[in-house]
């Protein structure tokens, strides 16, 4: 079966990369989802603080991804749900496994967009036995909010994102007792406003520079030992329940194989997020983790107009590196081609008040710009403006 | 006293001076302000949750309240507890109401 343009993923992503591919005339496009649902996380994600930017309003996830559901059944966009990609091949052709059979597709063009998954408890070394009533934060999340589920009378959060914060203040809603939330770093990695509505709210203490050196309990989860690493003190907090959210990485397994990956495990793309094998574009959280949904409808958009180029025969002159400089964590994207103006998205390594952001083209100062506050969890977009014509390898790098 | 804004994403940092005027600093935009303003008098909150639900594809509705006083959160408990809702629920559902609260449905779930 052939189609012209393969979509793997029905989350925000996917359905925003639908949408606009089909806005700009590209026909025959399928949408491939592994869910019976499309919407992809923000399912699960029932609280609000979705669609600012995208919408104007705050929207909860299921609101957030209904706007672009009832747009795409409007449109000419096939869509599988309960289907998965198994295989994907450098030449562009998929197995997929739906109801039970083995479907070959090729297309001309793909773009990945499946997100992407929580690291595992053994990401991180804990002592003690594996009792029942550890969860990773985003799975206990799926449980609750969709399955309804109980899972426990008190709680213990182990990572201080965005995902256990938020999940603090759903335990408590749901009357469970959260005992506290432990981030092993001097500061927690989560935004500022979810402190203040989902612990600070609650009265739910954080932990900062603690770590969780044992897990009590045999066949159940009776009991956690946490460790100040500053002090060294150690002391028990009794729970039935430990939430693990230590951290996302992009589904990208499908395409490890072919595509080039940078040294931070994100697929190589240039400014349209088409990765170094042309015809294969990657939007939304398997090729970076977003804080926020609206930057990935809006990241969506863009790899769909790179299709769009690719699929109507543009071929692409040279492709310049963006190097990651000094200070710098990771950055998107990581070529470039320069036929349009486009923005950096960095992270920074440390939390800065007042950096500076400098752009170098070889050893000349392109582009400065002072900010006020820079936060690894929170991607800064470095937008390159008009006039400024860029040539060759550029550099990006953080001057504290 | 200092607040962190939670009405957007941007998380601004208020202070607030109570000497003879209130007086609020730190807010990139006046709805920081109300809401420096209410936090002191009388806080409120949008809350999010679910409700159990008979006979839909899923056991449970994701609901919304309107923005009403962090004060009337037991209240909001309770009738979120006892609430007897069958499938099925489309999105903007208003599922109750009082003079404290509205609660609306924020997604659609069908009958199985
Ligand atoms: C707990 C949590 C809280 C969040 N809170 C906020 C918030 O308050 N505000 C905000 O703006 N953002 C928030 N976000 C971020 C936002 O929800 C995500 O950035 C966004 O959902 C990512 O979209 P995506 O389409 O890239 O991935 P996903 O939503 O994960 O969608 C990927 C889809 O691809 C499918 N898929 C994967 N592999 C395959 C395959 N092989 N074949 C077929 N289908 C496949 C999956 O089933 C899934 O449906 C939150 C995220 C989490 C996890
Ligand atoms: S003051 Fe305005 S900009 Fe700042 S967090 Fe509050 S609502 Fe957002």
């Amino acid at each position: 079966m052939k189609r012209r343009l393969v979509i793997i993923g029905g989350g925000p992503a996917g359905l925003s990369a639908a949408l606009e591919a089909n806005r700009l005339g590209i026909d025959d496009i399928l949408v491939v989802e592994r869910e019976a649902d499309l919407g992809g996380i923000l399912n699960q994600c029932i609280h609000s603080g979705f669609g600012i930017h995208e919408f104007g309003e705050e929207l909860t996830g299921p609101e957030y991804a209904a706007r672009f559901i009832e747009e795409i059944k409007q449109a000419p966009i096939e869509i599988w749900t309960s289907a998965s990609v198994v295989a994907l091949r450098p030449n562009k052709q998929l197995t997929v496994l739906r109801h039970a059979e083995l479907i070959e597709l090729e297309a001309e063009a793909v773009i990945l967009a499946m997100g992407c998954r929580e690291r595992t408890a053994g990401a991180i070394s804990l002592l003690g036995e594996r009792p029942s009533g550890m969860y990773l934060a985003g799975a206990a999340q799926k449980m609750i909010n969709l399955e309804g589920l109980k899972l426990g009378k008190t709680a213990l959060i182990y990572g201080s994102g965005d995902i256990g914060l938020i999940m603090a203040r759903r335990l408590s809603l749901e009357g469970v007792e959260v005992k506290g939330v432990v981030e092993i770093n001097p500061v927690s990695s989560g935004l500022q406003r979810n402190i203040a509505q989902c612990l600070n709210d609650f009265d739910i203490p954080l932990f900062l520079n603690t770590r969780i050196k044992q897990v009590l309990g045999r066949e159940h989860l009776e009991g956690v030992i946490i460790e100040d690493l500053v002090t060294a003190e150690e002391r028990l907090i009794e729970c039935d329940m430990l939430l693990l959210s230590v951290g996302l990485i992009p589904e990208n397994d499908l395409v490890q194989s072919f595509l080039p990956i940078d040294g931070s495990g994100k697929i190589v793309v240039d400014e349209d997020r088409e990765s170094l094998q042309t015809g294969f574009f990657a939007c939304g959280n398997v090729l970076h983790v977003h804080d926020i949904v609206d930057d990935v409808s809006e990241e969506a958009r863009l790899a769909a107009r790179g299709a769009k180029h690719y699929l109507v025969g543009l071929t692409k002159t040279e492709r310049y590196k963006v190097i990651q400089g000094q200070e710098v964590l990771s950055l998107i994207p990581q070529r470039y081609v320069g036929h349009s103006l486009f923005e950096v998205y960095l992270r920074s390594k440390k939390s800065l008040r007042k950096a500076t952001i400098q752009l170098f083209q070889g050893d000349t100062l392109i582009l400065e710009k002072k900010v006020p506050i820079l936060i690894p969890s929170q991607l800064y977009r470095l937008k390159i403006p008009e006039g400024i014509k860029l040539e060759g390898d550029i550099t990006v790098e953080i001057k504290p | 006293m200092k607040l962190i804004c939670i009405i957007c994403p941007m998380g601004c940092e208020l202070k607030i001076k109570q000497e003879e005027s209130i007086k609020i600093t730190g807010h990139l935009c006046p709805r920081g302000k109300q809401y420096a303003l209410d936090e002191i008098t009388d806080p409120k909150r949008v809350y999010t949750g679910n409700i159990r639900l008979q006979g839909g594809e899923l056991p449970v509705i994701s609901y919304k309240t309107s923005t009403m006083r962090k004060a009337d959160l037991d209240h909001l408990k309770q009738v979120s507890g006892s609430l007897k809702l069958s499938a099925p629920i489309r999105l903007g559902d208003i599922l109750y109401q009082d003079d404290k609260m509205t609660i609306t449905a924020t997604r659609t779930i069908e009958r199985t």
